[in-house]
């Protein structure tokens, strides 16, 4: 009896630490004295998520009332999912981290953003209902924005404004979303499995609430400049683990809430099918190869995208596809953030020959991973995703089987681009940092080769079986997608140029002029334009100065409320009002 | 065991014995004044973890009886006052602290600082000893009483700072602030008439309409609603606020406005809601939303940072007011809660916020919001606090301003009143813009060196700091509020039950 | 009863004057007396309730009531006072030599 109690309190103390063990170093870190030895002990912070997926049974929940209004925490199948790669990115990312950034003066305030946004996202992951998990979500948006501005350039900051705008607009629509799912679903608890009443409304607000995170089009933007600006251990966690939250709170919220979500699963396939396919075009105009990377994130989120809108067309079988869309984010997410930690190696490898050529190695498996090739884990979620295309209805299953091969045509041309744009060592750092680095970048390698396979629900999908035509259907997409991604590259070099076009980062927002003339950003932000030099020019933002433009009026109106005689006119007013409400009482 | 009511007298007497004292020894008064803060807030503590079980109690000062006797009472809503007052109060004093000595210590040859310094701390006691009477008061005369030193006091801060425009707004404040006490004391004076009771939960029971009570509570209220500065009636708020010394600003806004709102509170939520018309509430509300609107929009548009934060004042005096209507549609305790919560995130976040904006002005010598680029670097602390405070006001998570506004907006709903949600909103994303607009400015760099001029102790820093993340982190005391706050509807029930016609 | 009724509204009349001076005269020291002709009014009110509708004993709450006022209106007469002097010594002063430091908040 005993033995059972102690577990039960073992599980609890496990959730519980899941996302307060990273608050708890965020307040020693603080704490100037021991801020040595934590910073030493930061990787310790992903332990207590690791151990909630192997240990903690999915029936255990905790329930916190005394915390905000009252919270449950918990792990679900998905969650467990979802937490697994999640945890192993953000370990892998601290511990490259910890020491890229070893020499940083402000390494602290890094790690502080770092720790609070990681514990957003576990604990996001770990809600169990709605308010908590919309609590976690905010959370870790606003935390990122320190990551993102960490390096204080002009870019970054530009990025970080952006994002933050984003954030903001997207709390809003979550909360008027949230409101509209708590006059439905007293408790918002995700595991009442009752569908919601909302419409096309809720819809609205929950896609691009939660896109904003995902990187799912319009709102996708932010993600190419803040990525590339941000240091590396944070772009492979933003790009690896918290795009995958918006993920997560699709998954989440739209069963909740929805009435019928199969009514907008096409519309979210449609948006997905673009997504899939801009993403990879506009990233070959782009030369930084983070920034391709980051657009690379945006296209794999649209195929991701696809098989939530695959989901909400076909509630039978929903519960396979969302085991589906948990493997292709595993799979995803252990790939970037290793492409994007891989990347930063190299950035700082100056004449190290050998070490150069490990890394490219590692990366251009990685690229085939992710590309599909046959026995990776790419090939493993190929083979899912065509088995739920196949499970769709008429039009849907063959516009998809005729889709998909080709998107992963798309992505090897993107990642073809990716190499041609790799940045050469332009720095070089003290071996024994360098050393640690590579440690976790080998770390992450290993993820991305054993991870999924270590993942039990994974073996549903016969991925290894020497047949020729399985070995051939996950063979020529990448040929020709080689293929094609060397005539590009030749046209371009031919061309002169990096790139056969050139797109400034961030397509939408990256040509401000354009919307600067329409007056569109400076009605919102203060930007007026941003000059090549350092200095930022500000100006009014555009809503203020509509409201400065009645500023005359305004002031009169105030002032006339500030006359004694209008006072007492009120006064009397109100006294009158009130005794004539009472005598109709 | 002491019995925790015959505590009470002593949340006065401590306050008034060290003013008094401070007033003797000015030497001595910083001194006096800490002790007293400490003293205060460690036996406003003790008060609500002893009896927050037994509430509501009663205690006879020198065991007179009513009416001749003072009557303290203690119930949820006085404890969770009590202890917003004596928590606020003392992250101010540590700030004044550090704050005189930073001016005198400037010495740009005007020798006025000294006094300043010497008088705040015995007109601060005195305000702290009226606020606390204020909660503790249990009948109507009593209230009037500690409105009248409260407001004496107030006043006296405000026109502290010895500058022509503070001197004439304290004098405008003063006479706002008379004309609303007598208004109350005429009020009072005819439900006297009316029912010759002047203990407030008895007029409550006993009370029957007639058109004496009409005008006696229309008085009352409109006399209430002139001190909370509800708009249309703000106009003294800002000059008052925004010319007063920093430390004033910040007990001015985040402790005194809510004594005459927790007057309003106690009526209309609680001893008169039985005879109180319905179109009354509906009237406040929609007071309260023309406030959010009109101060967000003011506030969008003041160039300077205080006076921003006064009209965000008047803008989140609004909520309070909205809250009203829903509390009176609403069977259970939840939209109470709510505007506990609000009141008291409130004055946090906006004593946090006038605190950091006092730093930036000692600092750079202006508040001018368009020059206020390198805040970062030069006030970390300070930025970071102004920051923190923003989102509470705001209303994000994990705020107490988003536990407040969740609560009020979900009760709107159910409750079918759907308009005021709309304008909950529509004030949140005027808050969202107008604190942008601060906050864009404090994490962008300096163009040329700091322009510093003085230094800020880091007391000053982190007093402001510590109030913004209690407001930021309010969440987790969400429950011992709650607690505090069901007791009292209990009560209430009970009130409306036993004579509902 | 008349005379109840009389001193009633004599009591009104002095209040709605009162708030008539305070709204309309624009010198500060005649909207300080403005003020004070209201608290009378109010008192005379109170004064009355303790007289008793029914002419029978006489409440002595209302008594100790007014008197606690009077006090109250003395000390915040005497608050008033001292900054319509201040206000107006400044108002003499910047007249006299214009250039005044405004250094602070």
């Amino acid at each position: 009896m005993t033995g059972i109690n102690f577990q039960s309190g073992l599980h609890i103390l496990l959730l519980s630490s899941g996302a307060g063990l990273p608050l708890l170093f965020v307040l020693f870190l603080w704490w100037r004295p021991c801020r040595k030895t934590v910073y030493a002990l930061l990787p310790l912070t992903t332990l207590p998520a690791l151990l909630i997926v192997l240990f903690v049974p999915s029936e255990v929940v905790v329930e916190v009332p005394w915390f905000f209004m009252g919270g449950r925490m918990g792990i679900d199948p998905i969650g467990r999912a979802f937490l697994f790669f999640t945890a192993l990115v953000w370990c892998f990312s601290t511990l490259f981290g910890q020491a890229s950034l070893s020499d940083d003066p402000n390494r602290y305030r890094f790690f502080g953003y770092f720790l609070v946004a990681m514990a957003g996202n576990f604990g996001l992951i770990l809600a169990q209902d709605g308010l908590g998990f919309y609590l976690f979500f905010a959370m870790m948006s606003f935390a990122a924005y320190g990551l993102i501005i960490h390096d204080d350039t002009p870019e970054a900051l530009r990025a970080g404004r952006i994002y933050l705008g984003l954030v903001i607009i997207g709390e809003v629509l979550l909360f008027a979303a949230l409101l509209m799912i708590a006059g439905m679903a007293p408790g918002l608890l995700f595991s009442t499995g009752q569908p919601g009443t909302g419409g096309a409304l809720l819809f609205v607000l929950l896609f691009l609430g939660f896109g904003i995170k995902a990187g799912a089009l319009p709102v996708h933007f932010w993600l190419p400049l803040a990525h590339p600006v941000a240091p590396t251990a944070a772009s492979a966690v933003l790009s690896g683990a918290m795009i995958k939250a918006g993920l997560l709170g699709w998954l989440r919220f739209y069963p909740l809430g929805l009435s019928n979500p199969g009514d907008y699963g096409e519309i979210v396939i449609v948006l997905g099918l673009i997504a899939a396919f801009y993403g990879v075009v506009v990233g070959l105009g782009q030369r930084e190869a983070k920034t391709v990377l980051a657009y690379s994130s945006i296209s794999q989120m649209g195929l991701m995208t696809i098989l939530t809108g695959c989901a909400m067309l076909t509630p039978t079988y929903r519960a396979t596809i969302f085991s589906v869309i948990a493997l292709y984010a595993i799979h995803h997410g252990l790939a970037k953030s290793t492409l994007f930690l891989g990347t930063g190696l190299l950035k700082s490898s100056k004449n190290q020959y050998s070490q150069r050529c490990w890394l490219t190695a590692g990366l251009i498996f990685i690229a085939l991973t992710l590309a599909g090739f046959p026995f990776t884990s790419g090939a493993m979620v190929k083979t899912a995703l065509k088995n739920v295309s196949g499970s769709l209805a008429p039009p849907w299953s063959g516009i998809l089987h005729l889709l998909l091969p080709l998107t992963a045509v798309a992505t090897m041309v993107l990642m073809v681009h990716f190499f041609t744009v790799m940045p050469t060592g332009k720095a070089s750092s003290s071996k024994r940092k360098q050393w640690r680095e590579m440690l976790a970048w080998g770390a992450g390698l290993l993820g991305v080769v054993a991870g999924l396979r270590l993942w039990p629900e994974a073996a549903r999908f016969h991925y290894g079986i020497l047949d020729s035509a399985v070995l051939w259907n996950g063979l020529w997409p990448i040929l020709m997608g080689s293929v094609i991604g060397w005539l590009i590259h030749r046209m371009a070099l031919r061309a002169e140029k990096e790139s056969i076009f050139e797109l400034p980062p961030g397509d939408i927002v990256g040509v401000e002029g354009y919307w600067n003339q329409r007056k569109i950003i400076p009605w919102f932000t203060s930007i007026q334009q941003t000059p090549p030099g350092d200095t930022q020019i500000f100006g009014t933002p555009g809503f203020i100065s509509f409201f400065s433009k009645y500023q005359g009026e305004l002031g009169k109106r105030e002032k006339i409320l500030m006359r004694w005689k209008v006072i007492g006119i009120l006064y009397l007013t109100l006294c009158l009002c009130l005794i004539v409400l009472f005598a109709f009482y | 065991m002491i019995e925790p009511a015959s505590l009470a007298p002593w949340l006065i007497i401590i306050p008034l014995a060290g003013g008094l004292l401070a007033f003797l020894l000015p030497s001595r008064s910083v001194l006096i004044g800490l002790s007293a803060t400490v003293a205060n807030g460690l036996l406003a503590l003790a008060i609500t973890f002893y009896s927050i079980n037994t509430i509501p109690l009663e205690y006879a000062l020198g065991g007179w009886p009513p009416p001749a006797g003072i009557l303290l009472r203690i119930d949820g809503l006085t404890l969770v006052m009590l202890t917003m007052t004596a928590i606020t109060g003392l992250a101010i004093s540590i700030y004044a602290q550090g704050y005189f000595p930073a001016r005198i210590g400037s010495g740009n040859g005007v020798s006025r600082h000294g006094p300043q310094q010497d008088f705040f701390w015995p007109l601060w006691l005195m305000l702290l000893a009226g606020l606390n009477g204020l909660f503790l008061a249990g009948d109507l005369f009593n209230l009037y009483v500690t409105l009248e030193v409260t407001a004496l006091a107030a006043v006296a801060l405000t026109a502290l700072s010895g500058k022509h425009t503070s001197e004439v707004a304290a004098l405008r404040y003063l006479l706002v602030s008379l004309l609303g006490s007598l208004s109350y004391l005429f009020g009072t004076v005819l439900l006297y008439r009316a029912c010759h009771v002047l203990h407030l939960a008895t007029l409550g029971a006993l009370i029957v309409s007639s058109p004496v009570v009409w005008s006696g509570l229309a008085l009352i209220t409109v006399g209430l609603l002139l001190k909370t500065a509800l708009f249309p009636m703000h106009f003294w708020l800002p000059p008052a606020h925004v010319n007063a010394l920093t430390p004033v600003s910040a007990i001015l806004s985040a402790l005194v406005i809510k004594a005459s709102f927790y007057l309003i509170f106690r009526f209309w939520g609680d001893v008169f809601m039985r005879i109180l018309p319905l179109g009354g509430y509906s009237l406040l509300g929609g007071l309260g939303a023309a406030a959010v609107l009109w101060g967000g929009i003011q506030a969008l548009r003041q160039k300077r940072l205080k006076m921003l934060i006064a009209y965000s004042t008047v803008a989140q005096l609004g909520y309070l007011f909205i809250a009203l209507p829903i509390i009176r549609h609403d069977a259970g305790p939840s939209s109470r809660f709510a505007l506990v919560y609000l009141i008291i995130s409130h004055a946090g976040a906006k004593a946090a916020m006038f605190l950091a904006a006092g730093n930036v002005f000692l600092h750079f010598g202006h508040d001018r919001i368009n020059e206020l680029a390198g805040v970062k670097d030069a006030l970390p602390m300070t930025s970071f606090a102004l920051a923190v405070a923003g989102v509470s006001l705001m209303g994000l998570p994990p705020s107490g301003g988003f536990i407040g506004k969740w609560l009020l907006l979900t009760a709107s709903f159910a409750s079918g009143q759907w308009w005021w949600g709309i304008i909950l909103i529509a004030g949140s994303l005027l808050a969202v813009a107008y604190i942008y607009r601060v906050v864009r400015h404090l994490f962008t760099k300096a163009p040329g060196p700091s322009s510093g001029k003085r230094q800020v102790a880091r007391t000053m820093e982190a007093s402001s700091l510590f109030l913004a993340v209690l407001s930021l982190v309010m969440g987790i005391f969400a429950p011992l509020v709650s607690k505090l706050i069901a007791s009292d509807a209990v009560s209430l029930a009970s009130l409306l039950a036993g004579v509902v016609p | 009863m008349t005379i109840t009724t009389g001193y009633i509204i004599s009591a009104l009349l002095l209040f709605g004057i009162g708030m008539n001076g305070l709204m309309t005269c624009s010198h500060q020291l005649r909207k300080i007396l403005a003020v004070n002709l209201m608290a009378s009014g109010v008192f005379l009110i109170l004064i009355v309730t303790g007289f008793g509708t029914d002419g029978s004993a006489i409440d002595h709450v209302p008594h100790a009531m007014v008197l606690t006022g009077i006090v109250i209106s003395v000390s915040t007469t005497a608050l008033a006072l001292t900054l319509a002097c201040r206000i107006q010594q400044r108002l003499n002063r910047s007249a006299d030599e214009t250039a005044e430091g405004n250094d602070d908040d």
